[in-house]
């Protein structure tokens, strides 16, 4: 049926065709465009007609008709874009000091900000190749004592996770893993691979994580007693060509795994990497078969990982958990143990407690670097924008010729456009390639595994792009609007802006102290973070590490150790240039490793008791280290009793069982572990580990001979240092066959507990000299054009009688001022800001107010070199020259 | 030959323009396609295959009459060029020989 009802196709729609399309494809579509109406209206009326007419319009924008982009862009015309690049290149090559510091700047600050963003996103990018990552939270532990957590754990207890599901329907799923520890594989008889990462987890791993498992069943894999799967750079290592699948592997040579499937080696941005998945039952079926592993509230090292389902709230999950314990465990329990969820994603950057799978990154460190990337960056877009607008004086009369001419301020702010991208797009292509070249020493200087994803990554590059394009069109905007405003007549007649300048005044001079403040900030940080270092690293420790040589003990220990051990004692004394040797169950810069709750004088309540740490250590221990006495002696080997009964504490331990002074502990005895130790000694307080962390409370107890060494100390003299050590090394062979001789000097080792601080320190004067360079170069940009045009003022004040100096003064005052404001403002945000960085550690230094002096002078100092460099020549040229030729 | 590169809704739209002889404009070829090959096209998919052809060389276009109809706007007829010609037939004769290449038991299989 035929509708009589008629409307016309819609305006809107054939406007939008006409717009994108074609020119010369235009009228003939559009007919067929409208015969297709009034078909559609014929048949089934208007609405649909018109419907289908859009559809049609929106499906017709497709590369063939549409018009070529040229038509779009705001240059409207191809010739005038080409004339702009050729003009644009023009200038460029005929300011060439201009174009070349600004060139060098922003080369300068966009490969900074490069390298540091690379560094940034791949820390940021820990644990997102999961597809389920923003579902997935580890379960951990703090161990609580009269309300106050004092062991915070990254893992838990092997029950929470089957708890947690069990009384969460929350809880989709969950994956628990738990150490095994290095120990030697082997697939035929004469091989032996160290591995040190290795796990026992349940099954359900690859289900929850994204490990991709590229031969065997993932939902089989690891479910009976006795399977492994393994990297797939250790399958190849063990058993290159052959398939592993179904084969059988040995640990240690005492057990046997058949392997049930090959994983992809771990991304590096994991922060669980493992070579090695042994089946969890056979940890908790066989391993242990029989002992309360898996129901014990004790022990805090497994790691459980939690499949949430989709949107659930994990904090109202996390406030749920206690009630989930007090159902399953005995009353008292809850007093004593807090379970807590980390987001898989926060855990690289914000985890930092005991036994995390790996050390993670630092989050304050990675904040600081983005900071010094961006800084770096605006920089060389400040030096950009306040050349070009201090330049424009010189341009001002080409802008008047061009809108006499009829330019439009449109037309020239493309032109000026133009440049700005010309100069930008040329320095990220170089920074582009930089980075390409230098990236090798870069991931050396930061001492991390660090892809480069830069450039593989398309969605990365994108954006990486996008900032520094949108970085390009902010910084190219303002001094293209600035030029182009300016009034032709008034150009044309005086030859300047005209415009009133203060506006433009302000803006360069505020840019100019945004720079500094940048400046004087790095300046004040590379120095806190100097000092800092040089302050833990010159912190007494109160315990000598000099001359000191660590021998690992030997494993494996049987009845004749002791006597063993007494041997090798005399023996290695022997040697002339040796003056001790001392065992003990720790070293400065190590853990001390044990723990003992239930410290207590004897005679005070049981209840009364406090956690410490304990170490055992061969009597003369205290001696060789040089510690130092607060009151009482050292332990001896002279006092027979000593061996079996003595004790010393440290300071802090004093005070945690309440005495109230060294004098009054000496002779005092305490309890723990069922034995009585009299005090013999107070040992002043020393870090053991290093200066980062705090003083912890510790009982120092005489090592009893039959007990393990985990460590051999030597003091000895530099002199015949080789001679020495093959008389170790022969007796310690003769003695415990078979053991490795691994020796190396404590000094050594302490310094590499600061790695992590100095290469920190390293990129942060690396790149606030890099930042101060950047200002530097735009600051003496700037000075060149301001003496440059006041030639003649110098002229007749020098005439007049002026000074070099007057002359000099006058040229540098205005900056001075900046920076003198610059240095006010910069110097509580660097203080907040470094405040910040410290609090990191539990000994730091209090930032002294002479640094932001000191930091002043230089910023100042260096700025006024630049300065001078520029207003000395123009003070000392002969000022007929610049009065001569009006 | 990689000279005669012909897509298969490219070919669909040339032998159309073929069928049709001196009556193939957007519309009618569009109408035709359906009708024959029950097969629905979008003005913007047929579009950008004929102006491609018309690049490639393989199809001719005039610009016809102007009418009330169509809010007078002109059609624009289009016809097969001889190098279209021979880019059909090198199509058809690689099909043919492809087809004439399989073993027949392969097919039978199939029908099985």
């Amino acid at each position: 049926m035929p509708n009589t009802q008629r409307s016309e196709p819609s305006k809107f729609s054939l406007k939008l065709f006409r717009w994108f399309c074609r020119p010369e494809y235009h009228p003939d579509i559009e007919g067929d465009l409208l015969e297709l109406f009034e078909d559609r209206q014929e048949l089934r009326g208007p609405a649909y007609a018109q419907w289908l007419l859009f559809f049609d319009i929106l499906l017709l924008f497709r590369p063939s008709i549409v018009k070529p982009v040229s038509g779009l862009n705001p240059f409207k015309y191809p010739t005038m874009f080409k004339s702009n690049v050729k003009v644009a290149w023009r200038h460029l090559l005929k300011n060439r000091f201009v174009t070349l510091i600004n060139l060098s700047g922003l080369i300068i600050g966009m490969t900074a900000a490069l390298f540091i963003w690379q560094y940034v996103h791949y820390e940021r990018s820990y644990d997102d190749f999961h597809e389920n990552a923003d579902r997935i939270y580890r379960v951990r532990t703090d161990r609580i004592k009269d309300g106050v957590p004092f062991m915070q754990f990254a893992g838990g207890t092997a029950g929470i996770a089957p708890i947690m599901q069990k009384s969460f329907p929350e809880v989709e799923d969950y994956v628990k893993l738990t150490g095994d520890g290095e120990a030697i594989y082997s697939y035929r008889q004469d091989q032996s691979l160290n591995v040190e990462k290795a796990y026992f987890a349940t099954a359900s791993i690859f289900d929850i994580f994204s490990f991709k498992l590229l031969e065997g069943d993932p939902q089989t894999a690891l479910t009976k007693p006795f399977t492994a799967c393994i990297s797939a750079s250790i399958a190849e290592k063990l058993f290159g060509d052959e398939n592993p699948l179904g084969k059988t592997i040995s640990r240690n040579k005492t057990q046997q795994y058949e392997v049930t499937g090959v994983f992809e080696d771990c991304p590096s941005n994991s922060h669980l990497k493992f070579d090695i998945l042994l089946s969890y039952i056979t940890f908790s079926d066989v391993l242990r078969e029989g002992s309360p592993t898996e129901t014990s509230m004790t022990w805090d090292g497994f790691f459980s990982y939690l499949l949430l389902k989709p949107n659930t709230d994990w904090q109202e999950l996390e406030a749920k958990i206690p009630e989930a314990i007090a159902a399953n465990y005995e009353a008292g329990i809850q007093e004593s143990v807090a379970f807590y969820l980390q987001p898989l994603s926060d855990i690289h950057l914000t985890s930092n407690y005991l036994v995390e799978a790996e050390v993670n990154g630092n989050g304050n460190t990675v904040r600081f670097l983005f900071l010094i990337g961006i800084s770096v960056l605006l920089i060389a877009w400040f030096n950009y924008i306040n050349l070009s607008t201090a330049n424009s004086e010189l341009r001002a009369k080409e802008v008047g010729v061009r809108k006499v001419l009829g330019g439009s301020p449109g037309k020239l702010i493309g032109q000026f456009l133009t440049e700005a991208a010309l100069l930008n797009i040329f320095a990220i292509l170089v920074s582009f390639l930089l980075v390409w070249i230098l990236y090798p020493w870069f991931k050396s200087l930061i001492g991390t595994e660090l892809p480069l994803t830069l450039f593989s990554d398309g969605r990365l590059l994108g954006l990486t792009a996008l900032v520094l394009l949108l970085g390009t069109l902010l910084s190219g905007l303002y001094p293209a609007f600035i030029l182009s405003s300016f009034k032709p007549m008034i150009t044309l007649k005086s030859g300047s802006g005209g415009k009133g300048s203060g506006g433009k005044q302000w803006l360069s001079k505020g840019l100019v102290t945004l720079q500094f403040i940048a400046s004087v900030g790095l300046i004040v940080g590379t120095l806190v973070v100097y000092k800092q270092i040089n302050f833990l690293q010159d912190t007494k420790l109160g315990l000598n590490i000099d001359q000191t040589l660590i021998i690992k003990g030997p494993r494996g220990i049987d009845s004749t150790f002791a006597q063993k051990s007494a041997v090798f004692k005399q023996e290695v004394e022997k040697i002339g240039e040796i003056k001790t040797l001392a065992a003990s169950t720790s070293i400065p810069g190590q853990a001390f490793g044990w723990t003992a709750g239930g410290v207590h004088r004897l005679g005070t309540p049981e209840e009364d008791t406090e956690s410490f740490h304990v170490m055992a250590a061969d009597v003369d221990y205290t001696q060789l280290y040089e510690m130092e006495l607060a009151a009482g002696r050292h332990m001896s080997s002279e006092m027979v009793s000593d061996e079996n009964t003595a004790c010393m504490l440290n300071e802090t331990g004093l005070a945690l069982l309440q005495f109230k002074s060294a004098e009054e502990a000496i002779g005092k005895n305490i309890e723990f572990w069922g034995e009585q130790f009299t005090i013999v000694g107070v040992l002043k307080d020393f870090y053991q580990e290093s200066p980062k962390a705090e003083v912890e409370p510790l009982v120092l107890r005489a090592r009893p001979a039959h007990w393990s060494a985990d460590y051999y100390s030597v003091k000895l003299n530099p002199q015949n240092l080789s001679q020495s050590l093959a008389g170790i090394e022969s007796s310690w062979t003769a003695l415990f066959p078979g053991n490795p001789f691994e020796h190396f000097f404590l000094d050594d080792h302490f310094n590499e507990l600061y790695e992590s601080e100095q290469r920190f320190s390293k990129v942060f004067t690396l790149f606030s000299g890099l930042a101060i360079l950047v200002s530097c170069l735009g600051l003496f940009a700037l000075v060149t054009f301001m003496t440059e045009r006041k030639r003649k003022e110098i002229g007749v004040r020098r005439v007049l009688g002026a000074s070099v100096g007057n002359i000099v003064s006058l040229l540098s005052r205005d900056f001075i001022k900046l920076i003198v404001l610059a240095l006010i403002i910069a110097t509580p945000l660097a203080w907040y800001a470094m405040q910040q960085w410290l609090e990191g550690f539990a000994n730091r230094i209090a930032i002294p107010w002479w640094f932001f002096g000191l930091a002043g002078m230089m910023a100042l100092g260096i700025a006024l070199a630049t300065v001078s460099f520029q207003s000395v020549r123009a003070a000392l040229a002969d000022p007929v020259d610049a009065l001569r030729n009006e | 030959m990689k000279k005669y590169q012909l897509g298969e809704f490219e070919e669909i739209v040339m032998l159309t323009v073929g069928v049709l002889y001196d009556e193939a404009y957007g519309v009618s070829i569009k109408q035709e396609i359906k009708d024959r090959l029950n097969r629905k096209v979008s003005v913007g998919a047929m579009q950008s295959a004929l102006r491609r052809l018309e690049e490639k060389g393989y199809l001719s276009s005039r610009q016809g009459e102007t009418s009330g109809k169509r809010g007078g706007r002109p059609k624009l007829y289009f016809r097969i060029t001889a190098l279209g010609q021979r880019a059909l037939e090198h199509t058809r004769e690689s099909r043919n020989s492809l087809w004439d290449a399989i073993p027949e038991t392969a097919l039978k299989v199939k029908h099985a």
